[in-house]
Order: structure tokens, then C-alpha cells, then sequence
């Protein structure tokens, strides 16, 4: 069976071609995956303008699903199912891809099945890495998103805590924009934090004072925040740089000490909640997961702690449509049923 | 857009239409840029057309809302030659659910598709409407909500229509249209929100003549709006993102 995925829930027009394999051991293949990034559209105001993504959407997507059928080497005729980006996301934004998704499988006679954004994170582990012990722990963190899932038994996922406030990827955007150093601002903290002194700025790491969301046996360590962190960051930076321009090797021990804090965060909640729920495994999924230390710092702990850790390929982390593919045949192999009734939500729940 | 409401037809006879071939032509119209939206089909010489539900997002009932209206015309998506889409001004959000929808199934099924500017249709529905009417000025008027409108200026000179200037959006104001030649019949929701501030500029005052849909399919048949590969579809929003127009006074003011 061959998927087209279609994915507009932000600021990536993407679509992409998924097959099944019949292995066992890597029963998905990805056959294209096309994305359409509108970053330095988006560059000038620091941040995603829904109305501006919603635009480029329209003007992209018939181009970016050619590219996807070219690159996997087939037609309309050869897909035997859609499958495309419900929610979460901007409303503007997903409608363009679910308007054109219900369309062409309407028009194709071919089945469509809505998938959950954060649904296609995780499945983009599955998709590169094939079957991993459950139960898992995945943490998903992007720009958007920053939440825990228990992943008892193939396409169940269950929330098990997520931000209280902002998202990890906010975050680096924020400090990235202080710094100067433009948008987005995950990859370019990364790169400037390899430069420099991880220990060199004191800041705060996230604690609670208000009650828990999370249940009784997790409490304390599933739930995230990183509004305090931004704060400090915010004055931190603000009292340094009325005193004058900061050197580059200030602004590497910056980036450097802010990502060890980011990190360390994300990944000790992430073990903690694998350690309380029994998981056989941990996944790192999103956008931030292309974060050069948390892959590194994940994998060394999963190592200390005896626990396999799956983090997919940098192609498959940020928003794509493969990993929409990929959730759409897990839901059509768990029998979902094709429907067009739907429409786009921008804050859909998981299933 | 489609479900519901009563079938309009509107009637042109082949010899209006130009010079496509005419006879073969099935134009499928689809129009999402008002909160009911419209579908219409162009077949024969006659378009027939309908409003859809205003309650019923869009995005939610198409495309196969579509398709059973089509059914109900006698006709499959297999019989249709070329498509139209009401390609804006408008909701913002509308224009893009209709066009999205459009190139979904232009690109699996290699139709060509006109895109119809939202006030072309307004204007040419008050011309079918209005075979007799004499020489004038047409101005097509979509409320913008914001208080504003979107108009855009024809003129009429009792056989064909005529746009003059670039569709605009501004607050409604006579002043504002520029040249007219009298009578004016101003024409379309914004003409109705706004009526006392045409009429009492001696303006004639009009709701839409027909679903907007119909009109795209007439213009789609003629080849006034000529068909282009789904891909080239563009919309036409006239209003500019807000953070662009803040960024304009922001260095206005600067």
C-alpha cells in the first residue's frame, strides 16, 4: 500500500510518500518527503504569522505534492490512500491541507483518514526505526509542543504531562531573538552552544510551586515549564546588555548554559516518567529533538539506565508529512474508517 | 456553499458565450467566499445554481456536499469539462477553503480552472438580471466586515460590461469609486449593509442578483475568466495581511 501524506498544521507545506513493506522489522518505507519551508518568510517578525503561513500554503501545495509523487516515482492512480493533518495547528494553515487532501481522495475515490499532528511525532520513531519495546515513553517537543506519552501497544497514545506554559522550542526562539540571532532560533543556539561554556551563566532550572496536573504516582515528573526560564533568561540578558555589547564568546557560554538547562529538564522528566510507568523504551520526537544535546544527553542516559532510546533521522524531526503518512497507515491498519465529514481543528485532542 | 437552499437558473444563450466550445462544456462553479457560499453549473447555455448552508463550515460539508448536489443536477464529476472558483476578495479563510478544494480535484482529474474574482461575479449577476437595463455604472460591493468594502467599478454600456481601475477595499464611500457615470446601481452585500451611504449619494441599491457561483460559471464558460492548470490558481485578496499594513504605518510614522 502506498499513503500520500499531506501536512500545513504551521509553517512547512510538506507531502511525502509512504509504502508498506511487508517486513516485519521495517514494515514502512518512506518513499519522498517533500517539505516547503516558509522560515525566511517568517524570519522578519520573529515568529509564524498564521495569515502569511496560510497564504504560502496555497500558493505550495500543488507543487509540493507533484515533487512528492515525482520523487516516489509514481501517479495519482498508484496511491491507495491520503491521509493528512487535522489538528493541532492554525486553523488557517490546516485548512488549506485538509481542503485539497478531502478533495483529490474524494476525486480519487480514495480512502482518507485525518491524523492527530502530534500522533505523526510519534510515529515518525516507528517509521525509521520499525517496532521498539513497549511499553515507551515519547517525549514530544517542538516549537508548538512539549508533552509526554505512554505508548502502551501500537497507535495508543496516552498523555502523561506536557507545559504548563511554553514550549521548549518557544523558548530557544526567545533567547534566540535576544541574542540577535534571528529565527528560528533552535538551530542556531545549538550551533553557538558547541562554542561555548555550558556552566559559565547561572539560571534557574523549572520548579513548581502551584498543585500538580499530573496524576498521584507521576506527580513531579511530568509536567514542564519554561516561561520562569525564559523570564530569567529575558533579565539576565537585559542587565548584561545595558552594559554594553555582548562579546561572541559571551553569547556561545549563553546559548551553551540556556540549552544544558532546556535540556536537562527534558530529559530527566523524560526518564523519570519512563522509570514510573515501566517503559521498555524512550522516544524523542518534534522539532527540538534535531537539538544536537538532547540526542546526545538522551542517548547517554538511556545507556546508563539500561533503556534503548529512538530519536528519528533530523528529516523526519521537524514537521513532515511522512510521519503524517506513517500515523495515517497506523490508524488504517487499526481499522479506522475513511470519512470526508471532517474538518480542520485547530486543537484537536488527542485520540 | 452547496446543500440546501432553492436552485437558481440563470439563463444566457450559447451565442452570449463567446468563442469556446461552448456546446461540450460543463463548467462546475464553486464559491466559498460568503458565509453561505454558492455551487453552479454551466451546461447547455444555462447555469443552474444554488446557495448553500450558512450554518455548515465550508471546509466541513465539501467536497462531497458537491458531489450530491451534482447528482442532483444528473451529472457525475466525469462529466464535468472545466471548473471555477470564486478566487476571492472575501473571507480570507473562504477564498482559500474553495480554492484549496479546487485544486484538489483539477489536479486529480487534469481540469483546467478559471478563477473568478468574487466582484466579476457580483457584476456579471446583476447584468443577467438586468438585460434592459441602460447605459450606467455597475459597482460590485462585498462587505469586508471591519467596516469596510470591496468594490470594484464597471461600466455598463448596455450590450457588455466594462472593469475600470483595480478592485479596491476601503470604507464605503461614494467619493472614494471615482468617475461614474450616472445612474449608478451599486450591487452586493456591502451595498445592502451600507445602503444609506449610497442612496444618499443618489445611488441605486441592490443585493446580490444571484449565488456568486453562477456568475463564475458563466465567466469560466465565456472564457472571460480563462482557465489556467490548478497549480497557477492564485487568490485575490485585495486587503493585505495585517502585519504588513502595521509594519507600513510603523515606518509611516517613523
Amino acid at each position: 500500500m502506498k499513503i500520500l501524506g499531506i501536512e500545513t498544521s504551521c509553517d512547512e507545506t510538506a507531502a511525502a510518500v509512504v509504502a508498506t513493506t511487508g517486513d516485519a522489522a521495517k514494515p514502512w518505507a518512506v518513499r519522498s518527503n517533500i517539505i516547503a519551508s516558509q522560515t525566511a518568510i517568517h524570519r522578519e517578525w520573529g515568529g509564524v504569522v498564521p495569515e502569511l503561513a496560510s497564504r504560502q500554503h496555497l500558493r505550495d501545495i500543488c507543487g509540493v505534492v507533484d515533487r512528492a509523487l515525482e520523487a516516489a516515482e509514481c501517479g495519482w492512480s498508484d496511491i491507495d490512500a491520503l491521509a493528512v493533518t487535522q489538528g493541532p495547528g492554525l486553523v488557517g494553515a490546516l485548512l488549506v491541507g485538509v481542503s485539497y487532501a478531502k478533495a483529490a481522495a474524494l476525486s480519487l475515490a480514495k480512502p482518507i483518514v485525518p491524523v492527530h499532528h502530534l500522533a505523526g511525532h510519534i510515529e515518525s520513531i516507528w517509521l525509521e526505526h520499525g517496532p521498539i519495546p513497549l511499553p515507551a515513553v515519547v517525549l514530544v517537543v517542538s516549537g508548538g509542543h512539549t508533552s509526554l506519552y505512554e505508548v502502551p501497544a501500537l497507535g495508543v497514545y496516552r498523555l502523561v504531562g506536557r507545559t504548563r506554559d511554553d514550549a521548549a522550542g518557544e523558548a530557544f526562539d526567545k533567547v534566540a531573538r535576544l541574542l540577535g540571532l534571528g529565527y528560528p532560533g533552535g538551530p542556531v543556539v545549538d550551533r553557538r552552544a558547541k562554542l561555548g561554556n555550558d556552566q559559565a551563566v547561572a539560571l534557574p532550572r523549572p520548579r513548581f510551586t502551584g498543585p500538580s496536573r499530573s496524576k498521584p504516582h507521576l506527580e513531579g515528573m511530568t509536567e514542564f515549564s519554561f516561561s520562569g526560564l525564559k523570564s530569567a533568561a529575558v533579565r539576565l540578558l537585559q542587565q548584561r546588555q545595558d552594559a554594553g555589547p555582548m562579546t561572541d564568546e559571551e553569547v556561545n557560554d549563553f546559548c551553551a548554559s540556556f540549552q544544558r538547562i532546556v535540556v536537562e529538564t527534558l530529559v530527566d522528566r523524560t526518564f523519570a516518567a519512563a522509570a514510573a510507568l515501566g517503559a521498555r523504551s524512550v522516544g524523542i520526537a518534534g522539532g527540538v529533538s534535531a537539538n544536537s544535546r538532547l540526542r546526545a544527553d538522551a542517548l547517554t542516559r538511556g545507556v546508563a539506565e539500561g533503556l534503548p532510546v529512538f530519536v528519528p533521522p533530523l528529516s523526519l524531526s521537524t514537521d513532515n508529512a511522512a510521519m503524517i503518512a506513517a500515523a495515517g497507515l497506523r490508524r488504517l491498519e487499526g481499522g479506522a474508517k475513511s470519512a470526508l465529514n471532517f474538518n480542520a481543528d485547530p486543537a484537536l485532542p488527542m485520540p | 456553499m452547496a446543500g440546501g437552499a432553492g436552485t437558481v437558473v440563470t439563463g444566457n444563450s450559447a451565442a452570449d458565450c463567446g468563442e469556446y466550445n461552448i456546446q461540450r462544456m460543463v463548467v462546475l462553479a464553486l464559491e466559498t467566499v460568503t458565509p453561505a457560499g454558492s455551487l453552479a453549473v454551466f451546461r447547455d447555455g444555462q447555469v443552474v445554481a444554488t446557495l448553500g448552508e450558512s450554518g455548515v463550515p465550508h471546509a466541513a460539508r465539501l467536497p462531497q456536499a458537491l458531489v450530491a448536489w451534482l447528482g442532483a443536477q444528473g451529472l457525475r464529476l466525469e462529466d464535468v469539462t472545466h471548473l471555477a472558483v470564486v478566487c476571492g476578495p472575501g473571507s480570507f479563510t473562504g477564498v482559500r477553503i474553495g480554492m484549496a478544494c479546487a485544486q484538489g480535484l483539477a489536479v486529480t482529474r487534469s481540469w483546467p480552472v478559471a478563477a473568478v474574482s468574487t466582484l466579476d461575479a457580483l457584476a456579471d449577476g446583476w447584468r443577467v438580471t438586468h438585460p434592459d437595463a441602460g447605459v450606467r455604472t455597475v459597482v460590485a460591493c462585498l462587505d469586508g466586515m471591519r467596516g469596510e468594502v470591496f468594490t470594484a467599478t464597471y461600466h455598463w454600456d448596455g450590450a457588455s460590461m466594462a472593469l475600470r481601475g483595480e478592485p479596491m477595499v476601503g470604507v464605503p464611500s461614494p467619493a472614494d469609486i471615482g468617475d461614474v457615470t450616472a445612474p449608478v446601481t451599486v450591487v452586493g452585500s456591502g451595498a445592502v449593509r451600507y445602503a444609506d451611504v449610497w442612496s444618499g449619494a443618489g445611488w441605486e441599491v441592490l443585493d446580490a442578483c444571484e449565488p456568486l457561483a453562477a456568475g463564475a460559471a458563466r465567466l469560466a464558460a465565456s472564457g472571460a475568466s480563462p482557465c489556467v492548470t490548478p497549480h497557477a490558481l492564485r487568490p485575490v485578496y485585495v486587503r493585505r495581511p495585517d502585519v504588513e499594513l502595521a509594519r507600513e504605518r510603523r515606518l509611516t510614522q517613523a
